[in-house]
């Protein structure tokens, strides 16, 4: 009896050191307006990686600048564990400024989250949307 | 082939009408509208996109509805978040008791309520610039 349990445990501990951590953040780009779609295309820009924090972050449209869309962002941020804090809208922000930089974006328009709660897997989930655009004037 | 004791099967069925009684808390992100503004956009803004009493809104008109709209949502996403204590709660008892958590308060009325929000959030947005309100 000591033995097998003593063998689970250690089984146990095998299974769990070859387990990385779930990661707090899942990031989904699509091309603009395919988001929703079952098989998104990957999207490649070939523009200049911008910096994040030069990222403008809008729930508006930009009407007094001429844009292109890059790319759709989708941004979920979750709470794993119960002592984890909740995930906030600053954290959405933040990814989708990282992502959008990355992209060679100048802003993200039309940002919106949904509601954070549980969920079936996670103690809390925010999520978030914007489109990645970058000037051309 | 193994058989299983009714009270396993009842500890069974609660846990899975816990799961699924904490599992609509959270609320997704509406969807994106089509890429309007984009200088090559292929899905451009049409007059017949709008209500003829949206068309017949000013910039300031439709701003004003913005402004409402902004002060609607952060109400509701305070009640929402109101409720994020207590189904935590309900979370725990349900992980640890395997007690039915069907008092889970998901807030249904105000979430629906928000996407509305965002739906005529977005069409303000669109008539703004289709109307070439500055921003």
């Amino acid at each position: 009896m000591l033995f097998r349990n003593l063998g689970m445990l250690v089984g146990a501990a095998f299974v769990l050191a070859a387990c990385t951590p779930p990661a707090r953040t899942l990031v989904t780009v699509a091309e603009p307006g395919q988001l929703a779609a079952e098989t998104k295309t990957e999207v490649k820009s070939d523009r200049k990686a911008t910096e994040p924090k030069n990222v403008i972050l809008t729930r508006e449209d930009i009407t007094d600048r001429a844009y292109k869309a890059i790319a759709d962002i989708k941004v979920v941020v979750r709470r794993l564990f119960l002592p984890d804090p909740d995930p906030t809208q600053a954290e959405a922000d933040l990814m989708l400024k990282t992502t959008a930089a990355a992209l060679g974006a100048d802003a993200v328009v039309l940002v919106r989250y949904g509601s954070s709660g549980i969920t079936l897997t996670t103690w809390g989930t925010l999520e978030s949307q914007g489109r990645a655009v970058y000037f051309t004037e | 082939m193994p058989s299983i004791s009714l009270n396993k099967l009842r500890a069974l069925s609660c846990g899975v009408l816990v799961a699924l009684a904490i599992s609509g808390c959270a609320r997704p992100a509406p969807d994106l509208p089509p890429d309007y503004g984009s200088v090559d956009s292929k899905t451009p803004l049409t007059a017949d996109q709008f209500s003829a009493q949206d068309l017949a809104l000013s910039c300031t008109q439709a701003r004003q509805q913005q402004v409402e709209l902004t002060d609607e949502a952060s109400r509701l996403t305070g009640v929402i978040d109101d409720s994020k204590g207590y189904n935590e709660a309900i979370g725990i008892l349900g992980a640890l008791f395997i007690v039915p958590a069907l008092a889970a308060d998901q807030n249904p009325d105000e979430k629906r309520r928000l996407d509305e929000i965002q739906t005529r959030w977005d069409t303000l947005v669109a008539l703004r610039r289709y109307k070439s309100c500055t921003t």
